[in-house]
């Protein structure tokens, strides 16, 4: 490092106010001395007003109400009054009876969940969630799905998606099936891997949300990932790391 | 868990929302990153509420839990998956309506923020944004206070619009272009 260099430090710590007080006498006596030196402070000095701006602009341009929606996504959980829950749980439990042990199942669900949930986008993840809890490994059948090419095209074609086992194959999981079921009158289909012991579930529901970038949320000691495009909310969820879902989401939401 | 640290850390973090993101946005240079990483970091904040020491600063512990997410999580997965850091020069997107009168403008400071190395940018923020001492800076980086000094100084220079000169510094973060 060149004495240049040295003095440039010296000259920006003095402008921080991070120099030593010994440091500061000698400076001071050397800019008194030294035109270039007391240019050379002004160079330096000269960028912290428009700095100073350019910080100001950056926190005007935050995207409020998009960072405040997912952090309400974030707290939510908590905010679910306790009796709506549980009552969603009992619907949620008589419906995962009904699913089960098939790999390619129709199903009627109606959600206990109060009328004026219903208009929320968040509602169905989060009865999904709830249902989630009850899964294990063994839930999505035992064995990779044998739903055919046709099927999946037919369940795809209910939520207004284009699916075939390709676009549906993600690296390290096992496909187990597809299930139609409905929320609030909505078609609702739901894929369902399993990561080894851990089951995951991909839903895409055909409700005309408006259009969402890819969101992540703790659901009920879930990690779900969620997204919404062209009328269609779609949302991976499990119980693996962050990254991972995020990953499997981004994935999907490429294909589909 | 103690509920009065969970409801103070809840409660606290709407307010940090806006620094958080331009912490966010200045250390991925891309808006998409950034509102995933805002997220990221209050979902953790949510589950690690407990260890959170009542009575001090929440903005500096969000900032630490932020920091952490970016370079032990999302920044190895997207140069694993070979997204890389993007580059902030064209993110860093300025409205020309805040055209300001000085020598240099914001507009010009902030697309030169965009081209600087990520460590650059990020003591810059910390340091002349957010008020971080050179001392909090470099125990929060796990850098030695020199470093500080000439990332900062390396900073100044080329916002300055003097080219930046080749050093050891160069090869931290990403330099574009």
């Amino acid at each position: 490092m060149n004495e240049a260099d040295d003095d440039d430090l010296r000259l920006v710590a003095f402008l921080d106010g991070e120099i030593s007080e010994a440091e500061g006498i000698e400076l001071n006596r050397r800019l008194a001395a030294d035109p270039s030196l007391r240019r050379r402070l002004e160079e330096l000095r000269s960028v912290d007003a428009p700095l100073r701006d350019a910080f100001a602009v950056m926190l005007e341009d935050t995207p409020m109400p998009r960072l405040r929606a997912s952090l309400e996504g974030v707290v939510a959980p908590r905010a679910a009054p306790a009796k709506h829950y549980a009552l969603r749980w009992a619907a949620a439990a008589t419906f995962a009876v009904l699913l089960f042990g098939a790999g390619f199942v129709v199903a009627r669900f109606t959600a206990a969940a109060p009328s004026a949930e219903v208009a929320s986008s968040e509602s169905w993840r989060q009865t999904v969630a709830e249902y989630m809890s009850l899964y294990t490994s063994e839930s999505f059948g035992a064995a990779e799905a044998t739903t055919s090419n046709r099927e999946f095209e037919t369940l795809g074609q209910r939520v207004g998606v284009t699916l075939d086992r390709e676009r549906l194959s993600l690296a390290g999981l096992s496909l187990r099936g597809a299930e139609l079921l409905q929320f609030h009158g909505a078609p609702l289909l739901q894929i369902g891997y399993v990561d080894e012991a851990t089951p995951v579930a991909f839903c895409v529901l055909r409700d005309n949300e408006v259009d969402a970038s890819l969101t992540t949320a703790s659901r009920e000691g879930f990690v779900a990932a969620s997204w919404a495009k062209d009328g269609r909310s779609f949302m991976v969820i499990g119980k693996l790391p962050q990254d991972r879902i995020v990953a499997l989401a981004r994935t999907l939401q490429d294909r589909i | 868990m103690s509920a009065s640290r969970q409801d103070e850390v809840r409660s606290g973090l709407e307010g940090q929302l806006a620094r958080l993101w331009r912490y966010a946005l200045t250390l991925s240079g891309a808006r998409d990153v950034a509102d995933d990483l805002v997220q990221a970091t209050c979902l953790r904040a949510i589950e690690r509420a407990h260890q959170f020491q009542s009575g001090s600063r929440l903005d500096r512990w969000l900032f630490s839990i932020l920091r952490s997410i970016w370079f032990n999580e999302i920044r190895s997965r997207r140069i694993r998956t070979g997204e890389g850091t993007l580059d902030a020069g064209e993110t860093l997107t300025f409205d020309g309506a805040h055209e300001i009168e000085t020598n240099i403008s914001a507009a010009q400071v902030l697309r030169a923020l965009g081209r600087l190395p990520q460590a650059q940018r990020e003591a810059v923020l910390l340091v002349y944004a957010e008020g971080y001492s050179y001392r909090e800076a470099a125990e929060l980086f796990g850098v030695p206070i020199g470093t500080i000094m000439s990332r900062l100084a390396a900073a100044r220079r080329a916002l300055a619009g003097e080219p930046q000169r080749p050093g050891k510094e160069m090869s931290e973060g990403k330099t574009t272009r």
